[in-house]
């Protein structure tokens, strides 16, 4: 059987279809490989629940592959170290935010100070002075402030919360002055450490004192996340202004660009402002527990920093939860793996056997048989996977290729039976009956090993459409939400409408990556088909 | 024709019909049932609300506490004076909801309320939309019409629409390009066929629409925005609008149909038949069309249609999501956001009786193509 | 009596992606009107493709490179594509063919397939053409409501014989007869070869009949083309070739025949197998299987000679010098 396979190969590598779909397969087979070994298991989950907080802070949001980009920004950090140590534990809410939000600072003070002084809140409270040069007229894609506390070990058990806010005070090389109001919450589950990204939220207020324009965020934002709603996405006047300001086109996007921060207008269009821009930036995190006060100094700022998001990244992008494109793909590929092969050779498999059958017994029981196959085959795949999913609700990876497999056994059946029904009339399958050898030995050691070879081709052709299947289930929502299939990140492109917003790269990506995937075992399959098809008489 | 075959076909696509439809019934009764229940809790809600509103309301509630303290005692559970009224009402709900839902017979075992829905079905009893959906006004229908039947129907002629056009197309376009190909294989056309229908058959026709929707409306404004704003008696609209969609999927079908043909062909024009065709004398055109195609039309009818009709039913449902299209495949789409449980059974046993009725078209377009299959 | 049928020096060459395949290299024939000949060889020597060449029906990727093929005179070589259909296809000549049963399209009856030719040369209207094709299948022993049949609803014998009726519908010059008796059984390839046989008598129709079975030429041919590796070695007439063969390759050929009649010898066979036509070999072609191969055999080419009246013979044994 080896010397077959090997003959066989050879013959597979003869066709232009063969080599291509081996030398594809082989660099998946590794690449997929390497995934496993990488990332298996934690990378993988990770990559599902880190969406929040562990991508955020490596890597920009939502931008397009490094080499569309002809001027690129790169991810830059301000780390700032020394002020580690600088942090105090306050019972009062930091002046300087009356500054940049004084309807802020006001709210606080009138709701949070009362329960302050019960002591069930600490403050902790950071805040830093600098400069950050822009050298080209690249601009960054976000500007992100990070922030890691030490939770209180006692506090650790009990779901603390802590409100983190932050904010910065920008003065522009061309005298513009930008107030930005960052908010953000967190929650601690038990861990030691809570890192938070702290994003911009809210549209921005033009005051002019003295002449000098200032931008700053409004208020409304802590609203909104006191209802636990990131809202802040309402274009106002106000940010019109500072686009028209800005000599920038006012478009009608209703998300607050950073981007803004660091921009002039080129004929129109927006272009960094290279120079030297003087920073304020403060952060605080409130602590929420019923024994805050006994606390002191446990709680603390580990680490805190400021960055500027590059405007590209990589060969891929990023998606809008800033993970890496090319790193989904990478992911993807085990799973379209696993579930491509578990459930097309398992189900050939099962039509093989039974198409077998049915062409061996000529009697009632072959019809019986075949009866039910028509039926089987009478269901449209799609439609009756979206019910069932439908009637599921949610589904994970195993079901659904279990389901698949129940749908799709029947798909070899009529060709496996017409090539049983024509060997079962060979004479030695008649000799081997009339000396008694029993129908399992016939059906197994007999017609089977001549079947078995062409039905591993059918399996092979049959894989693109599973993975398709998938990823068509994973676009209407049922997807499995553990696992990173491309399926999910097509979904993800559609449901933030990536086709309307121009994110090409999260939704091209990952379809290439299916449709090389695909055409990998559909080239193969083509290639093998003619070596083992049987030659079925007319 | 012979009838005795033709009604052998019918009898055999009734009792297929018969069981998948049952199948069908079998994966909805769960969730159809509890939405079903959910109602009626809801209708005894209203039902007991209403009554203690009515004048008499007080005699009623003092009945409804009266039946459940003698509950309570019977089964020597505590009787908690301050919640009293409230739990002596949530439980004469449940209890009137329980009675409904024997009455109804919605507690008996899966397989008989299966047997129910499909007799439903078969029997094609209107049903009403289990959540917001209602029919949206195009034709015939007015608009805020409830019954799933008419919530489908009004959405058949743009799955109709979008999909015969494309078929025809493809055929169309795959036919020349067939015979081109089969005629000089290995030669450019023909290794630019094969390998089309491997790119096609590979990627999801959603995933090139939503890549087509980028290049023709966002880059390139050839075509009108995709959006739902589809008004069927607009022709121009309506036309304008079913370009893109047409053409994408005419794309994408005619790499495989044209590749599935070439194969056929490829084997009719080794036949002998084709080389004595040759012989006699007759011109390429007549040996072509007379010959060639008529000999290869069952295969074709069989593999080539019946995988056009597959992959409509594969591809047609998010291809139309992804454009907006209002026809079947996106009425899948609203009805699973809409959660709407009844419109989506009819309308898989829609799409399903949709596909029986094809196959069955298809094997009698074969029988009647190819003398040597025996109709009996 | 006058020459229906004269080729001169054809090659027929493949053109394949793994070289050119030399099916027929510089053949040369001449058949009188009325007589019947036959060509004799293994398969793959290039009969077929001879069979095609004279048609100019070669299929792609084959195409006639040189030579000329004159028949009644006129060198079709030279006609275009559609002169050739209309003029000498199935009017001058027309082909009986090899695996009968393939032959006839299984989507049209029998009778539409005879009248196709007749409606589409001679004009007719279908209800002529239909009783002119009814006289042709009584001519070839089946009777007229047979025209009304699906291939597959016939035998194998009565589909040779309407390949017969429709080959002789417009009364050609020539046919050439394709392996038309393989696949039947020998009863009925009897009665084909009788049939065969009785139409030529009626009809002076001259029959090119290109077969592997030596047995069916003796039947039905007056002369004998044996061909070997794209090349005729010896022509000459029946009798001649079996009584007196001269080419080594024809001698081992007639030896490999199994006889009734005469000594009972141990039946020989031809050692080797014939040669790769992409790559034939130097000389002549068959000196690698030649018992009897000297000298010149793998230097140079034999040329095609008469050595005795009507009788040439392309062998460096039988060269005069």
């Amino acid at each position: 059987m080896f010397d077959n396979f090997k003959s066989n190969m050879r013959i597979v590598l003869r066709t232009w279809s063969g080599k291509i779909g081996i030398a594809l397969l082989l660099i998946q087979v590794i690449l997929a490989l390497y995934a496993v070994a990488a990332y298996y298991p934690d990378g993988m989950k990770l990559y599902e629940q880190g969406k929040q907080s562990y991508y955020p802070f490596r890597y920009p949001s939502t931008v397009p592959p490094c080499w569309v980009v002809s001027d690129k920004f790169p991810t830059e950090t301000l780390t700032l170290e020394s002020l580690k140590e600088n942090y105090q534990v306050m019972d009062t809410i930091p002046e300087d935010l009356k500054i940049v939000a004084p309807d802020v600072y006001d709210l606080l003070n009138t709701q949070f100070t009362p329960i302050l002084q019960m002591g069930m809140y600490k403050i902790a409270y950071v805040s830093y002075d600098g400069t950050i040069n822009l050298t080209s007229q690249a601009l960054p894609s976000d500007v992100r402030l990070l922030l890691t506390l030490r939770v209180p070990s006692d506090l650790q058990a009990n779901g603390t919360v802590i409100v983190s806010s932050g904010w910065m005070y920008i003065e522009r090389p061309d005298g513009l002055i930008a107030k930005i109001f960052y908010a953000g919450q967190l929650y601690s589950q038990g861990q030691q450490n809570i890192t938070n990204i702290i994003p911009i939220y809210g549209s921005v207020t033009k005051q002019v004192v003295d002449g000098n324009v200032t931008y700053q965020a409004l208020p409304e934002t802590l609203y909104n996340y006191k209802n636990s709603r990131w809202i802040g996405t309402t274009m106002d006047d106000t940010l019109k202004t500072l686009y028209s300001d800005l000599g920038l086109p006012v478009r009608n996007e209703t998300r607050f660009d950073p981007r803004v921060i660091f921009a002039t207008s080129e004929n129109g269009t927006m272009v960094g402002l290279p120079g030297t821009y003087k920073v304020h930036v403060a952060m605080y995190a409130i602590v929420l527990s019923d024994f805050a006060d006994k606390l002191q100094d446990s709680i603390g700022i580990e680490h805190y920093e400021l960055k500027l998001m590059g405007n590209c990244y990589g060969f891929f992008g990023t998606d809008v939860y800033s993970r890496p494109i090319g790193l989904g793909l990478l992911l993807g590929l085990p799973y379209a793996f696993l579930l491509g092969f578990t459930v097309t050779f398992i189900s050939t498999f099962i039509g093989a056997i039974y198409g077998t059958l049915a062409g061996y017994w000529k009697d009632i029981k072959g019809e019986i048989l075949m009866r039910i196959a028509d039926v089987m085959l009478s269901l449209p795949f799609l439609p009756i996977l979206i019910a069932i999913s439908y009637a599921f609700g949610t589904i994970t990876l195993k079901s659904l290729a279990i389901i698949m497999i129940a749908l799709s056994w029947a798909g070899p059946v009529i060709v496996v039976r017409s090539m049983a029904l024509q060997i079962s009339e060979q004479l030695y399958i008649e000799a081997a009956k009339a000396v008694g050898v029993p129908t399992r030995k016939i059906v197994f050691k007999h017609i089977f090993p001549q079947i078995y070879p062409y039905t591993m081709a059918i399996a092979v052709l049959a894989i693109p459409g599973i993975i398709v299947a998938e990823a068509s289930l994973a676009l209407l929502g049922f997807g499995d939400p553990a696992a990173p299939t491309w399926g999910k990140m097509l979904q993800l492109a559609y449901n933030v409408k990536a086709v309307t917003t121009g994110w090409w790269w999260m939704y091209i990506f990952p379809g290439l990556a299916l449709v090389i995937f695909s055409a990998t075992f559909l080239l193969i399959g083509r290639a093998i088909e003619p070596i083992v098809a049987p030659k079925l008489q007319r | 024709m012979d009838v005795r075959w033709l009604a052998v076909k019918l009898i055999n696509f009734l009792i297929v019909l018969v069981i998948v439809t049952f199948i069908v019934a079998a994966i909805f009764a769960g969730p159809l049932t509890d939405r079903q229940k959910q109602a009626i809790r809801q209708e005894m809600q209203q039902l007991v609300v209403g009554q203690l509103r009515q004048p008499g309301g007080q005699q009623y509630k003092e009945y409804i506490i009266n039946q459940y303290v003698k509950y309570l005692k019977e089964n020597n559970l505590p009787i908690n004076n301050e919640t009293l009224e409230q739990e002596a009402l949530r439980w004469w709900i449940d209890k009137l909801t329980m009675e409904e839902i024997h009455n109804r017979g919605l507690d008996k075992p899966w397989y008989v309320v299966a047997s129910r829905y499909t007799k439903m079905m078969l029997t094609f009893q209107p049903v009403n939309s289990s959540a917001t959906l209602e029919t949206r006004g195009f034709f015939w229908y007015k608009q805020g019409d409830k019954n799933a039947y008419h919530i489908i129907l009004e959405r058949v002629p743009f799955s109709v629409l979008l999909f015969t056009t494309s078929s025809a197309l493809t055929l169309l376009i795959a036919i020349p390009l067939a015979l081109y190909a089969a005629r000089r294989p290995g030669g450019l056309l023909d290794n630019t066929i094969v390998s089309w229908s491997v790119f096609s058959v590979s990627m999801p026709w959603w995933w090139l629409a939503m890549v087509f929707i980028y290049f023709f409306t966002q880059k390139y404004h050839i075509f009108p925005k995709v959006t739902e704003n589809i008004d069927p008696h607009d022709i121009g609209n309506l036309l304008s609008k079913a370009a893109l969609p047409v053409i994408t999927v005419t794309v994408l079908s005619v790499g495989d149909t044209a590749y599935r043909m070439r194969n056929i062909l490829l084997d009719v024009f080794n036949e002998d038949f084709v080389m004595v065709a040759r012989a006699k004398g007759l011109p390429e055109t007549v040996v072509l069309r007379k010959h060639v195609l008529r000999a290869a039309a069952p295969p074709i009818v069989t593999i080539v249609l019946f995988a056009i009709v597959l992959s409509v039913f594969a591809g047609a449902i998010i291809t139309e999501l992804i454009f907006e299209w209002p026809g079947l495949g996106k009425l899948y789409w609203d009805a699973i956001t809409a959660n709407d449980v009844a419109v989506l059974t009819v309308l898989t046993y829609v799409t399903t009786l949709l596909y029986l009725v094809t196959r069955l078209i298809l094997d009698i377009l074969y029988t009647l193509l190819d003398p040597r299959i025996k109709r009996a | 009596m006058s020459t229906v049928l004269e080729v001169d020096n054809l090659r027929t060459y493949f053109f394949t992606l793994r070289g050119v395949v030399r099916a027929v290299d510089g053949v040369s024939l001449r058949l009188n009107r009325g007589e019947t000949l036959g060509i004799v060889g293994e398969s793959g020597c290039g009969k077929s493709t001879l069979a095609w060449s004279l048609m100019k029906l070669v299929p792609p990727p084959g195409r006639i490179v040189s030579g000329t093929i004159k028949i009644d005179g006129i060198d079709i070589t030279k006609m275009s594509e559609a002169e050739v259909r209309r003029k000498i296809r199935w009017r001058k000549i027309s082909m009986i063919f090899q695996g009968a049963m393939n032959a006839l399209n299984p989507v049209y009856k029998v009778g539409d397939q005879i009248i196709e030719p007749l409606m589409y040369h001679m004009g007719m209207e279908r209800e002529q053409a239909l009783s002119k094709a009814e006289q042709l299948v009584e001519a070839v022993g089946l009777p007229p409501e047979i025209l009304e049949r699906y291939p597959h609803e016939l035998s194998g014998g009565q589909k040779q014989r309407i390949v017969i009726a429709m080959a002789i519908a417009m009364e050609p010059d020539i046919i050439i007869a394709d392996e038309p008796t393989t696949a039947l059984d020998v009863v009925v390839q009897a009665q084909i070869l009788n049939l065969m046989k009785r139409l030529h008598r009626e009809k002076n129709i001259s029959i090119i009949l290109i077969t592997h079975d030596l047995g069916v030429v003796t039947e039905l041919s007056e002369k004998i083309a044996v061909m070997y590796a794209g090349k005729i070695v010896e022509f000459g007439s029946a009798e001649e070739i079996f009584e007196k063969p001269l080419h080594p390759y024809t001698q081992a050929l007639i030896r490999a025949v199994p006889r009734l009649k005469g000594d009972i010898h141990k039946l020989e066979y031809i050692p080797g197998t014939p040669p790769d036509l992409r790559k034939p070999p130097q000389g002549c072609r068959f000196h690698p299987r030649c018992p009897k191969r000297f000298e010149p055999c793998d230097k140079e080419d034999p040329p095609l000679q008469e050595v005795e009246k009507n009788h040439w013979v392309a062998c460096w044994l039988h060269v005069k010098r």
